[in-house]
C-alpha cells in the first residue's frame, strides 16, 4: 500500500505543527496513522502524528513504554513491521514520499541517507560474521570507500564510538561483545556513511553514563561538522535535555507536546509532560516516587477524548469525550490539551 | 547468616575460537598471547533479602559474572556457593531445584523469550516446569504475573515480535518472577522502560523482597535507580572489584577514584559532564599490563607506582573495601560533582 494513497487526510495545520521555522524541513510527517493487527482487527498505535525534522537539527521524542516511539520511527525508514499498516498520512524526507516507494527503491537511501540504529541493535548484527567486517560491506555497499581504506575507515569509527582496542574489537564475532559494544558497533556502521538523517531509537540504554557521555558528544560533533539530522528516540529526559534541539512528547499513540528543548524542560504544559518530567529519579537518597504520574498507560482503557485523561488530575468530564489537538500556544510551541490555560494557573 | 551466594575468587577469561583453522594461524604466528581474563578476583556475597548492585562501564564484566553464577559460563577459578552448598557447576548439571531458584533477566529481553510461541507459552512454560498446578491455578497465575508487571490480559496471546521493547522486558522480568527464585540476576532489566513503568517495576522488586525475601544482583547503569534500591553495590572496573560497600559508602567520599568519576558522570541539567567529557579518549579502555587498571584514566594516581604495583584492597571499614593505592585519607577529598548534577536535576522537577 502506498502511504501517498492514504494521505487525503493530512491538513494544512498539520504542517504547521512543529514547524521549523520557514526553511525547507529534511522529514516531514503529516498525519501518520499505524495500524497493527490484534487478533482480526486493526488497532491505530500511532494516531495523526504530525512533525518536521530541520537539516541539521535533532528532534527528541519521548513516552511512556508502549506508546508508539518505535512505531513512529520506523515509519521514517519507510518501513514498517509484519502485521502492520500505514492507516494514514505521508513522511516526506528531502521532498520525497518515502511511504510511496518500494523496498527496492529504499535501498539506496537505507543505511547512506537515513540510517537506522533500533532498539535491540543486536538483531540487527549478523551472528556469523565479524562485525568489523559488517562495517565494511556498509562503507563498501554505499561506495564510500572499500578494502584496506575501509578497514582503516571502520577501526576508526569504532575508536570514535569509544570502543576499547578497536582493530580487535574488530575481529570479532557479534556475541563476543558485550550488550553495550554490540549497541556502539550498531551505531558506528549507522554513522559511517554520514547520513543526512539518523534515527536511534534508545541507543544507550544499555551505556554507562561515561559511555553515553562520550557517544552524546560524537553525535553532537557530527551533527555541527556534517549537518546531519536526528530523531532521537529515548526515554531517558537526561540525554534528550542534552542532545535536542526540540522534544516531541507521544501519548498513546498521539503527540502531545513539541516544543524546543529549554522550553519544554523549563515550562511543560501538557499534565503528562510535567508529571514525566517530575518522575525523573534522581541521585539524593529519596526516590522520585510514583504519585507524580498515576497509574501507567492502559491500552485496552482509553477514552474516545483525550487519552491521558483517565490519569490526569485536570481532567473534566469533556476530556474523556473530546478528542484533544496540537495548538500551538506560543511561538513553536504546541501542546494538545484544552485546559493548558488553567494548568499555567494551577488550578487541578 | 549463611550468605544465599557466596562468589569466591572468580576468574572468567573468554577463550579465543579455538577450531583447527585459527589454531593453525595462531601457532604459525607464534601468537601465544594468553587472553585477557573478562573478570578476575571476584568475591562478594549476597544475603537471603538483599538487593546488590554491580555496576561498572560497558565491558567491565558484569554480563560475565552474571552469566557464570547461572552457570552459562564456568570459571576457570574461584568457587560459587548458594544456600552453603557449592555450586561451581555448568547449568545442565545443576538440579531442577537450583535452577529454579536462581533466575535469570538477560540484558536483551529478546534473547529470555521465544519469538515463536505466545507469551501464553513463554509464562506457562516456566510454571510448568517448576509447579504442578490446576489449570485454573495456572491461568490465574498468569494473569497475575502480567498484571505484576502492568501489562494487560490481553498481552497473553501476544507474540514477541508483537510487543514493544519496554513490554518485551516486563514480559522477561514476569517470567523470571514465575519461578518464584530465591536469588534473581537482573542484567539491566530497567534499561527499556521509561520513569513511570520503572518506578512501578522497582516498587514491585521492593514488595517481592519484603513478603518472599528474594535476593537481587542487579545490574544497572542508572545510579539513581541504584541508590534507590540495592543495600550494597559493587563496582567492577576492567574486570576487577575496585570498589565495594554499602550504599551509604560508596555515594559518599571516600571513594575509589574509578567511582568518583562514575558520580561524577551523572548526566544532569544541563551542564555537560565535566569529566567524562574532559577525558582523552585514547586512554579509555585498554588496561594497561601492570599496575592499576585505572592508572591511564586516574587524576590521582602516584607516579612510579600506581603503574608498577598492583593496588592492595583496603578495607575501609567491615563492609566497604577498596582496591587503591591511596589510602582512606588521602581519597577523602575527592571531589565530585554528584551532589551539583543531582540537584540541578531536582530543580527541573521544581519548575
Ligand atoms: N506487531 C505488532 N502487533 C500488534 N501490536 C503491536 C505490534 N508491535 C507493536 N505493537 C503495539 O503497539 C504499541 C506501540 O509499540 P511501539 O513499539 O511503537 O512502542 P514504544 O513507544 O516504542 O514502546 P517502548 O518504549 O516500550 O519500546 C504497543 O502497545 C505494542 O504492544
Ligand atoms: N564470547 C566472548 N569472547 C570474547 N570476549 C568476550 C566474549 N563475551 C564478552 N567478551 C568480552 O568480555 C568483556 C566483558 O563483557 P561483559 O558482557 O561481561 O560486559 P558488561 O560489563 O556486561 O558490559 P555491558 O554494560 O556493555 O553489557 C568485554 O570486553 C567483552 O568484549
Ligand atoms: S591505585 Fe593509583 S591509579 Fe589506581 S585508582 Fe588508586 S590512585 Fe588511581
Ligand atoms: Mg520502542
Ligand atoms: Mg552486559
Amino acid at each position: 500500500m502506498t502511504g501517498a494513497a492514504m494521505a487525503g487526510a493530512a491538513t494544512d495545520d498539520a504542517a504547521v505543527n512543529g514547524s521549523t521555522d520557514g526553511a525547507e524541513a529534511l522529514v516531514r510527517v503529516d498525519d501518520l496513522t499505524v495500524d497493527y493487527r490484534n487478533d482480526d482487527e486493526w488497532v491505530s498505535v500511532v494516531k495523526n502524528v504530525s512533525f518536521e525534522i530541520g537539516r541539521g537539527e535533532t528532534l527528541g521524542l519521548a513516552g511512556e513504554s508502549g506508546c508508539g516511539k518505535t512505531t513512529t520511527a520506523l515509519a521514517m525508514f519507510g518501513y514498517h513491521k509484519p502485521g502492520s499498516r500505514v492507516a494514514g498520512g505521508r513522511v516526506t524526507f528531502d521532498g520525497r514520499d518515502l511511504l510511496g516507494l518500494s523496498d527496492r527503491q529504499m535501498q539506496p537511501i537505507r543505511g547512506a541517507r537515513i540510517s537506522l540504529v533500533p532498539q535491540n541493535p543486536a538483531s540487527t548484527l549478523t551472528p556469523s560474521m565479524k562485525v568489523g567486517r559488517q562495517v565494511v560491506e556498509t562503507l563498501e555497499s554505499h561506495g564510500v570507500s572499500s578494502g584496506r581504506d575501509a578497514m582503516e575507515r571502520t577501526v576508526e569509527l569504532f575508536g570514535q564510538v569509544g570502543l576499547p582496542e578497536p582493530a580487535e574489537i574488530a575481529r570479532r564475532y557479534p556475541h563476543q561483545l558485550s550488550g553495550g559494544q554490540q549497541q556502539r558497533v550498531v551505531i558506528a556502521i549507522a554513522i559511517a556513511c554520514r547520513p543526512d538523517l539518523i534515527v536511534l531509537d534508545e541507543p544507550t540504554t544499555a551505556l554507562d553514563v561515561t559511555t553515553q557521555a562520550r557517544l552524546l558528544d560524537l553525535l553532537t560533533h557530527i551533527k555541527d561538522e556534517s549537518g546531519m539530522s536526528a530523531l532521537y528516540v529515548s526515554h531517558n529526559l537526561g540525554v534528550l535535555e542534552q542532545i535536542c534541539d526540540r522534544v516531541a512528547v507521544m501519548y498513546a499513540g498521539e503527540l502531545i507536546e513539541i516544543a524546543p528543548t529549554a522550553e519544554l524542560f523549563n515550562r511543560p504544559r501538557h499534565p503528562y509532560t510535567r508529571g514525566l518530567i517530575a518522575a525523573v529519579p534522581r541521585v539524593e537518597a529519596e526516590h522520585a516516587g510514583t504519585e507524580k504520574l498515576r497509574g501507567l498507560l492502559r491500552r485496552d482503557d482509553l477514552p474516545d477524548g483525550c487519552g491521558f485523561a483517565p490519569r490526569c488530575t485536570y481532567s473534566r468530564p469533556e476530556c474523556f469525550t473530546d478528542s484533544q489537538r496540537l495548538d500551538e500556544i506560543e511561538p513553536s510551541h504546541h501542546v494538545a490539551c484544552w485546559r493548558v490555560g488553567d494548568i499555567e494557573a494551577g488550578t487541578p | 547468616m549463611t550468605p544465599l551466594l557466596e562468589v569466591e575468587d572468580v576468574q572468567i577469561t573468554y577463550r579465543p575460537h579455538r577450531g583447527l583453522v585459527s589454531r593453525l594461524i595462531r601457532a604459525l604466528r607464534s601468537d601465544t598471547t594468553e587472553p585477557v581474563p573478562a573478570v578476575r578476583d571476584a568475591s562478594f556475597t549476597i544475603n537471603p533479602g538483599e538487593t546488590v548492585a554491580l555496576v561498572g562501564e560497558s565491558g567491565s564484566g558484569k554480563t560475565t559474572l552474571a552469566r557464570s553464577i547461572a552457570g552459562l559460563i564456568p570459571p576457570q577459578q574461584g568457587r560459587l556457593r548458594f544456600d552453603g552448598t557449592d555450586v561451581t557447576r555448568p547449568v545442565h548439571r545443576r538440579s531442577p531445584e537450583l535452577l529454579r531458584h536462581i533466575q535469570y533477566v538477560f540484558q536483551n529481553p529478546a534473547s529470555s523469550l521465544n519469538p515463536r510461541r505466545k507469551v501464553r507459552y513463554n509464562l506457562g512454560r516456566t510454571l510448568d516446569v517448576f509447579f504442578d498446578l490446576s489449570k485454573a491455578e495456572r491461568r490465574d497465575r498468569m494473569a497475575e504475573l502480567l498484571s505484576n508487571v502492568h501489562l494487560d490480559p490481553g498481552y497473553i496471546d501476544r507474540y514477541p515480535p508483537q510487543l514493544s521493547g519496554g513490554e518485551a522486558q516486563r514480559v522477561a522480568i514476569a517470567q523470571a518472577l514465575a519461578a518464584e527464585p530465591k536469588l534473581i540476576l537482573c542484567d539491566e532489566i530497567l534499561s527499556a522502560l521509561d520513569v513511570s513503568v520503572q518506578n512501578n517495576i522497582l516498587e514491585l522488586l521492593r514488595e517481592l523482597q519484603a513478603s518472599t525475601d528474594v535476593a537481587y544482583l542487579f545490574i544497572a547503569h542508572d545510579l539513581a535507580v541504584v541508590r534507590w534500591l540495592a543495600d550494597r553495590v559493587v563496582v567492577l572496573y576492567h574486570g576487577r572489584i575496585v570498589e565495594q560497600g554499602t550504599v551509604e559508602e560508596i555515594f559518599t567520599p571516600p571513594h575509589h577514584p574509578y567511582t568518583a568519576l562514575l558520580l561524577d558522570s551523572i548526566p544532569g541539567k544541563g551542564e555537560h559532564q565535566v569529566s567524562a567529557q574532559a577525558e582523552d579518549a585514547s586512554t579509555a579502555g585498554a588496561a594497561p599490563d601492570a599496575g592499576c587498571a585505572f592508572e591511564p584514566r586516574c587524576h590521582h594516581r602516584i607516579a612510579g607506582v600506581c603503574e608498577v604495583d598492583d593496588p592492595p584492597r583496603l578495607h575501609d571499614s567491615e563492609t566497604h573495601d577498596v582496591l587503591c593505592h591511596l589510602s582512606a585519607a588521602q581519597r577523602a577529598p575527592l571531589q565530585i560533582r554528584a551532589a551539583a548534577g543531582a540537584a540541578a536535576v531536582t530543580s527541573a522537577e521544581e519548575t
